[in-house]
């Protein structure tokens, strides 16, 4: 009876909020978004409503959050991946150019500088401008400039209002908005005095035509023209105008990464490594886990519970700090470990000692996470399988090898695999402690521990083009296809996914 | 049991609240406006908040329309291309070599300093991009110079071989000591001084027209004393695993006799209690300056501040460049004295006082802008790496040119 | 009732076996002990060390001091203790829902069969291995469209974040969970159908007592793994006073020159006291969760 009762009112509570977020969506027009809105909420009341469909009642919530933030950015990442979207290329095309034409206001050089009062004759609007130097005074309406006789400044040099017209305070000059804002008066030769705040004002110009028609941009002093070319305008010599915008460019990110001799090159180096790296970041945390799981559960030893406390430290810290910390304690020179141990170990510039140093620090961060599932899996483990068993005469060792491992690895195996997942794309576990480094001879950008997203991290963000989004996209979707072939080879041979039954 | 448990979580989770909500103080103090006024946001990096929003208070007081509020927040760049447009700011401090990035995905606009003939031309180029537009206002100018402790080295090295020598004797009296001038060589900033020296430069052209196909990373003059390099490491001046943190505590403990570092360094330097002083790069090869990479801390127009966004665009031009905005001389004088910073303003600049402000100023006679183009990313990873000795490739030479071709090819 | 003797033939049987034994397994807790530590000791030493700097060896006696906790406390750039607040909250609810949702779903993935469960979990555990890095771009994008149409839920706000860190929830939670169901006998579930006990109440009335130490397991990885978010909150939460521990505390050393490690350091050694306190809490039933169980059984 409750749980009917839950039910009605939590599906209420979807209905209402769908039906509440549908009227922001049908307000802006949203059509698609609104479809989307309708299936998935008529879905869910299909589903728990009617008596079939099992599996989806439990799985229903998880699936949705999985499509919005799981899969969908695997979806638009493989459509970035075909733009070049970057920091050059970040706007779309009509903000590109609003920003160029906004940008493209300058002082004339050697122009003097201009305290400014906003003045108006009813709604008529124009500034009294004095000139710093001399003091002289001009009244700059929107048909130019005319020269005021003896004009009078204030203390801070700003013009006194004159006869005719009414000075705005400040309060009413920042509501005029646009109106002040846009106010040129123009000076001939294209040269316009424009208002800059409340009481400045600058003898400008533009430097830049947009011809909208024919979608080139003319320098109004040269008489260059910008020709549009992949998001962006370029100058006759070859020179890119910033912003540009974001288009569509094919397979080109793709066929960048192929054709480089420099990203080809040591990328089977680091794809390899990243497996074993990946591999041995799990092995290592579960051994060290499970043995300790194992050793100290012990109901004789005493202060387990301290004990266990201690050891689920290193996880309670930000891992990006402690990564950090064993930086410095690595280092060859200066580290504490080669200092205490009084050992000359090149943790961090040799290649070899590069890769464990990777590993300890792995091993470190990850082996109370271990600890902490193995423990509480073997706990799960029912205590009178194995009491069954020591009646049978079993020795302890066989309890734990043929009884307790074989339980234990069906419920760890799939997290071992997830946790491989995860080290597969540790970028912090990398990047931080040694940059990707030592540098290696064959390439400039791959060091010895790199491992592909640190690889693609420092191609597409640290490379001569600020941030390059598509480029970075192109490399994952190339990255993730691999894994997915590997991986999905490893699964349809390994059982590990199916029931114990 | 199942109950149990999930009683139990809750009674824990509501503890915690609990505990963690005694003491919370309002966030936003009083800066002096009235409700009516038009707001203009600023962020500046954490340790320099304190003092703008001084400043803004004084600002506020006078300009009875306009309502600044200063936001302390580091990291501030990131934080620019994911803030949601109501809590984004007006204006934004920062570096000037940001503004390229920044221009490039349209995070700010240019503006016009009315009052520009008060800044020194070096300034307003490094905020300056081609195409000419001015994207940043010249707030205060730093850059690093050589610090040594004067009870080891009472003399400033005005050569390179003075330094090697009096390294040499300092080396001498501590047999331990692994180095001596506390630098990192993975930082090349840090480091610049050191590579301009020898005849290094990144890239040909000026501030606002950089060339970035001239690298001159390993050119021919460079390469020519680039073997020096080798020697610093052998000698023991430099040392390859040295990170900046552990130069700065060495050199506070006296374990280390010179120290390169920038302003930011001072609040710990003068609390540490060591007898430090300020000087100019030694020369290493006759004929070349060493000098520093040169910065404008510079404030900035955002995309926020437009009628299609916050509306006061108006006002934000106001505090930068009205009669009592952050372009003048009392606001740069104001601003300078509680942050121990030289001023961009010549004229606050003139009544300035602060012997180790003039000392860094000394240093940097002579200092280019960095370079705010994107291709700059280069130069900090590729010669950071080239720097550094590696068992493949123990000399300079060979690295700096692995560097400059690297570049070359856009990695 | 009948199998006290032999329990107790089998514990004097073990206490035999194992007295002269136990000596290494107190060795053993003392080496891991060292390993756990020793790192820690450094950050305790830079949080003491008032010249901001990460500790070094060369330790001195100005080196050790509580200034960075006093400026922890008293900067008012730094609401560490909103921070905190912050963290918890945001933490604790979402640790719950997903431990909640991954529970259904595992549920539905060990009990039920149906079609493309094999294929659907193969699905998951690949799309866990695609590089969060750049999924961010994406999220992100969505969100400030839900934000443009329920500002409550968009970025900046809590709510908002929590929603994206439920959409992990059928990550490894899943997998652990399941893995654990898959342990639990089948034939008790089929006894409970055939007395005609629904879906529902074999759920909560069998598999979720018995699944009590996984849960509990679950819940703190997830609440510890939340609280050490940093890439995520980070791109969220964009006001110094309404962000996470984490993303605070990173942003004392994310200047490009100017860094306070020991104002850092401070602040994340007092963040791991909650860890700490709800692991003790939890303690009980992940490690005696299932022998009480047994014993009523």
């Amino acid at each position: 009876m409750l749980g009917i009762l839950i039910k009605i009112l939590l599906l209420g509570f979807v209905d209402a909020t769908s039906l509440w977020a549908g009227t922001f969506l049908l307000a802006m027009h949203n059509y698609l978004a609104l479809g989307v809105l309708a299936v998935a909420t008529l879905a869910i009341n299909y589903v728990y409503l009617s008596k079939r469909s099992r599996a989806s009642r439990w799985l229903i919530p998880g699936t949705i959050l999985l499509l919005i933030f799981q899969v969908y950015p695997v979806i638009f990442t493989a459509s970035t991946a075909f733009t070049n979207y970057s920091t050059e290329h970040y706007l779309s095309k009509p903000e590109a150019i609003t920003r160029i034409m906004s940008n493209t206001i300058v002082q004339v050089d050697g122009s003097p500088e201009y305290l400014m009062t906003v003045v108006h004759k009813g709604q008529t609007m124009a500034l009294l401008i004095a000139d710093v130097e001399t003091g002289e005074v001009q009244l700059a309406t929107s048909g130019g400039l005319s020269a005021v006789k003896d004009g009078q400044v204030d203390a801070d040099g700003k013009p006194l209002a004159i006869a005719g017209w009414k000075a705005y305070t400040g309060d009413e000059a920042l509501n005029l908005g646009d109106t002040l804002a846009n106010f040129r008066s123009p000076m001939g030769d294209g040269h316009f005095m424009a208002p800059i705040g409340v009481d400045s004002a600058a003898e400008s110009q533009s430097l830049l035509k947009y011809d909208s028609a024919k979608n080139i941009l003319t320098d109004t002093t040269t008489g260059d023209v910008y020709t549009e070319k992949q998001g962006a305008f370029y100058a006759p010599d070859g020179t890119m105008l910033t912003p540009g915008w974001h288009v569509a460019v094919g397979f080109q990110n793709f066929r960048a990464i192929l054709n480089d001799n420099t990203i080809r090159g040591p990328f089977v180096r680091v794809l390899v490594w990243t497996f074993i790296y990946a591999f041995l970041s799990v092995v290592i945390t579960f051994i060290l886990g499970l043995a300790l799981a194992l050793i100290l559960n012990h109901p004789r030893i005493k202060g387990r519970k301290a004990l266990r406390s201690i050891l689920i430290l290193p996880y309670a810290m930000p891992g990006f700090l402690s990564v950090l910390i064993w930086a410095g304690l690595l280092n060859d020179d200066f580290g504490a470990i080669n200092q205490v141990f009084g050992s000359h170990i090149p943790w961090l510039t040799d290649p070899f000692w590069a890769k464990v140093a990777t590993l300890l620090v792995q091993l470190w961060l990850g082996f109370p996470y271990m600890f902490l599932i193995t423990t509480g899996a073997i706990q799960s483990i029912p205590a009178e399988l194995a009491e069954a068993a020591s009646v049978d005469g079993a020795k302890p060792r066989q309890i734990l090898m043929k009884i307790k491992l074989p339980l234990l690895m069906v419920s760890v195996t799939p997290l071992l695999i997830g946790s491989f997942a995860y080290n597969f794309n540790n970028f912090g576990g990398i990047y931080l402690l040694t940059g990707g480094g030592p540098a290696m001879e064959d390439s400039p950008i791959a060091g010895a521990t790199d491992i592909l997203i640190s690889y693609t991290y420092k191609l597409a963000f640290g490379a001569g083009h600020g941030n390059d989004y598509g480029l970075a996209c192109a490399i994952s979707i190339l990255i993730f296809f691999i894994v997915a072939t590997v991986s999905t080879i490893s699964f349809t041979r390994t059982r590990a996914l199916e029931n114990l039954s | 049991m199942n109950r149990k448990l999930v009683g139990l979580a809750g009674a824990v989770i509501t503890a915690l609240l609990a505990s963690a909500t005694v003491a919370v103080a309002p966030a936003n103090a009083a800066n002096g406006c009235e409700s009516n006024n038009t707001d203009v946001l600023i962020w500046t990096d954490l340790d320099r908040a304190q003092a703008y929003k001084a400043w803004a208070l004084v600002f506020n007081r006078k300009s009875t329309s306009i309502c600044v509020t200063v936001i302390g927040k580091d990291g501030g760049k990131d934080k620019l291309a994911t803030v949601a447009d109501i809590d984004a700011p007006d204006l934004f401090l920062s570096a000037h070599d940001q503004i390229g990035s920044l221009q490039s995905t349209g995070t700010i606009q240019s503006f016009t300093i009315t009052n520009k003939s008060e800044f020194d031309a070096r300034d307003k180029q490094a905020c300056t991009l081609q195409g000419g537009g001015t994207y940043c206002l010249p707030m205060t100018v730093e850059n690093i110079a050589l610090f040594r402790n004067v009870k080891f080295v009472p003399k400033a090295p005005a050569t390179m071989t003075a330094m090697l020598a009096d390294s040499a004797k300092f080396i001498k009296g501590h047999k331990t000591a692994k180095y001596t001038l506390g630098v990192s060589p993975g930082d090349a900033y840090h480091m610049y001084p050191l590579f301009s020296g020898l005849g290094g430069y990144v890239f040909g052209g000026k501030a606002g027209a950089w060339k970035p196909t001239d690298i001159g990373v390993a050119n021919a003059k460079f390469i020519k004393n680039a073997p020096q390099i080798d020697t610093w490491y052998s000698k023991k001046l430099i040392n390859a695993n040295v990170t900046g943190a552990q130069s700065e505590s060495d050199f506070i403990a006296g374990k280390i006799p010179y120290l390169i570092t920038g302003p930011w360094n001072l609040d710990k330097l003068r609390l540490a209690n060591v007898n430090y002083a300020i000087s100019a790069f030694p020369t290493i090869v006759p004929g070349i300056k060493s000098v520093p990479f040169y910065g404008v801390q510079g404030m900035m127009l955002t995309k926020w501040a437009s009628p299609a966004k916050h509306d006061n665009k108006t006002a934000a031009l106001t505090v930068l460049t009205g009669i009592n905005g952050l372009a003048r001389k009392d606001a740069q004088l104001l601003l300078s004295n509680s942050l121990i910073r030289t001023p961009a303003n010549m004229k606050a600049r003139a009544s300035f006082r602060d012997e180790d402000s003039s000392a860094f100023l000394a240093a940097g006679i002579g200092g280019i802008p960095m370079p705010s183009i994107p291709q700059m990313g280069l130069f900090w990873s590729d010669v950071a790496t080239a720097w550094k000795p590696t068992v493949a490739k123990p000399k300079a030479v060979a690295r700096f040119k692995t560097a400059s071709a690297a570049m070359k090819s856009g990695h | 009732m009948t199998s006290v003797g032999t329990h107790r033939a089998v514990k004097q049987k073990k206490r035999k076996l194992k007295r002269d034994r136990l000596w290494w397994r107190y060795l053993v807790a003392l080496i891991a002990i060292l390993f756990a530590l020793a790192p820690l000791v450094w950050i305790i030493l830079s949080a003491l060390n008032p010249t901001g700097g990460l500790a070094t060896v060369s330790l001195s006696k100005d080196m050790l001091g509580l200034d960075n906790f006093r400026t922890l406390f008293n900067n008012p750039d730094y609401p560490y203790l909103r921070w905190y607040k912050n963290s918890l909250m945001v933490s604790s609810i979402a640790a719950v829902f997903q431990v909640m949702i991954g529970t259904m779903s595992a549920y539905a993935f060990s009990r039920i069969k149906f079609k493309g469960r094999r294929m659907s979990l193969g699905g998951l555990l690949l799309l866990q291995m695609f590089p969060q890095l750049l999924s961010l771009v994406a999220i992100f994008l969505f969100m400030s469209k839900v934000s443009d149409i329920v500002p409550a839920l968009g970025i900046g706000t809590f709510a908002g974040l929590i929603l994206v860190y439920l959409g992990g929830s059928m990550g490894y939670n899943t997998y652990l969970i399941k893995g654990f169901f898959d342990t639990i006998p089948r034939e008790l579930d089929e006894a409970a159908t055939v007395d005609g006990a629904s879906a529902n109440q074999i759920f909560f009335k069998i598999i979720m007592p018995l699944a009590a130490p996984i849960l509990a397991v679950v819940a703190l990885l997830a609440f510890i793994g939340l609280m050490n978010d940093f890439v995520l909150a980070s791109i969220f939460l964009t006001k110094t006073e309404d962000t996470t521990l984490a993303v605070g505390l990173h942003g004392l050393v994310s200047g490009k020159y100017e860094t306070n490690w020991g104002v850092f350091a401070a602040g994340a050694l007092l963040a791991a006291i909650p860890v700490v306190i709800l692991f003790q809490l939890l303690q009980r039933f992940i490690v005696e969760g299932l022998a009480s169980g047994s014993v009523k059984g």
